[in-house]
Parts: structure tokens; sequence; C-alpha cells
């Protein structure tokens, strides 16, 4: 049974995979990378490259504010199914996301609220504070 | 030398989180519940809990939520750029990226500083 069980590593490897496709399903930009991240029973994701061609278009032609709203309302928009597919990957139900964005260096960052920790094969590496 | 290392950090942690709990206490007259951290790569997490001032409070128990989250907006524009700043001075880095976001209803900010990598990291 144990055996059958992701490690934290997997875990974040297999979440960040499938965060990837959600994007570039969603909003036909893949970002170059995702990092996750997992402490306690939260969890921390890094997007880089995040940013569409059609939000640098804007950014280019001086409308940085409307690029900013348009950020803000595409990671509202996304959100609800982001939600679920790391309740579906984690196997733990979310509670709350923060989410903020750069435009400048196309960088996302979310720390997702879990209600618990995942149960993986090494739990106590979700646990300690690494360092 | 892991002890040593150990202590440094935790002392670093106990700097960073006066000085955190400082700018709520002297500028809004509120006490965080609690600062936790997570280090990783050249990148630092940090979450605070209870957050969220009286009048805020009192604000979203009045069905004010959306005027609570322009007041939250317009704290977090003053207080997350000097929480950028202490970090720097503390840790002795240069951030990079800092993605900060605030949730009424959980009641606590959660803040990601990148840091640029130092000659010795690479």
């Amino acid at each position: 049974m144990t055996n059958n069980l992701l490690t934290c590593g997997q875990l974040e490897r297999k979440l960040s995979q499938e965060i990837q496709a959600f994007y570039r399903q969603h909003l036909g930009h893949q970002p170059s990378k995702v990092t996750c991240q997992f402490f306690q029973a939260k969890l921390a994701i890094i997007l880089e490259n995040s940013i569409t061609s059609a939000e640098k278009v804007l950014i280019d032609e001086g409308k940085s504010d409307l690029a900013q709203q348009v950020r803000s309302n595409l990671d509202g928009a996304i959100q609800p199914e982001l939600k679920q597919l790391i309740e579906k990957v984690a196997e733990v139900e979310v509670l709350d996301i923060l989410s903020d964005a750069t435009l400048d260096t196309g960088r996302t960052g979310m720390i997702v609220i879990l209600s618990q920790t995942p149960t993986v094969r090494n739990p106590e590496s979700i646990l300690k504070v690494k360092h | 030398m892991i002890k040593r290392n150990r202590l440094k950090i935790n002392q670093i942690k106990s700097i960073l989180s006066q000085k955190i709990e400082d700018i709520y206490q002297q500028q809004l007259e509120h006490k965080i519940n609690n600062i936790s951290y997570k280090l990783f790569d050249n990148i630092l997490v940090i979450i605070l809990e209870g957050i969220i001032t009286s009048p805020e409070k009192l604000l979203k128990d009045h069905d004010h939520i959306y005027l609570a989250k322009q007041v939250r907006k317009a704290v977090d524009n003053i207080v997350h750029p000097q929480i950028k700043e202490i970090i720097e001075e503390v840790l002795d880095v240069k951030i990079i990226d800092f993605l900060s976001d605030t949730t009424i209803k959980s009641d606590l900010t959660g803040a990601i500083a990148i840091f640029e990598p130092k000659p010795k990291d690479n």
C-alpha cells in the first residue's frame, strides 16, 4: 500500500507537469518552468514565463495597467479549475489560493492553502523545514 | 557546522519576524498571530497569519467585503514593499521578484521572494 504512494518530490513533479499542461490548454501558452513545493499544509507554485503574447503586446503598447487587469482576471477565471486539478492530483481539499504575477519578469507565484498535508511516502519531508 | 547554520537561520527568522511584526504594530496597531517561513533554492516563502485589522473585520462582517478588499489592497501596497526591504536587509540579498497576495477569507498573507543568486551559489 505504502509502496504505491508517491514521494513528496514525485508528487511535486507530477503537479508541475499537470499545471504546465493546464496553462497550455486554457491560455494557449505554456509556462517555461513550473516549480511546486509542499510545506506543511501549503503548496507554493512558481510559474516562469507565464505571460501570454496578448499581454506582452499590451505591455509593449504602453498599456501596462490594462495588461495587469487582464492578468488579474485571467488568474481569477482559471482558479476554480486549477483548484480542482490540485485537489485531484494531491488528493486533498484546497481551502484558498493566493496569487500574484509580475508582468515585467513574467513570473506568477501562488500559495495554495490545503486542508491537510497530502499523503506521501515520505511525509517527514513536507513537515520538516528544509534549509 | 549544521547546528551552527541552524542557529544562524533561527536567528535570522527571529529578526525577520520581529521587524515584520513591528511594521504591523507601529503602522496599523495590529498584532500578527504567526509568521512562518520556507526557504528553498533561492526562494523564500513567508506566511503571515492573522493580518486582518479590526476595521476590516467590521467591514467584512457587515457585508462590505468589497470595501474591505479595497482597504486591504491599499494597506498591502504600503506594507509589502517594506517587508521586501526588510528581507533584503536581513538576508543580505537582492530580490528580483516579490509576489504577494492576501486572502481576507483565510485571514493570511502569503509572499514569495525570489533572490538573485549570489556569486558563491553559482
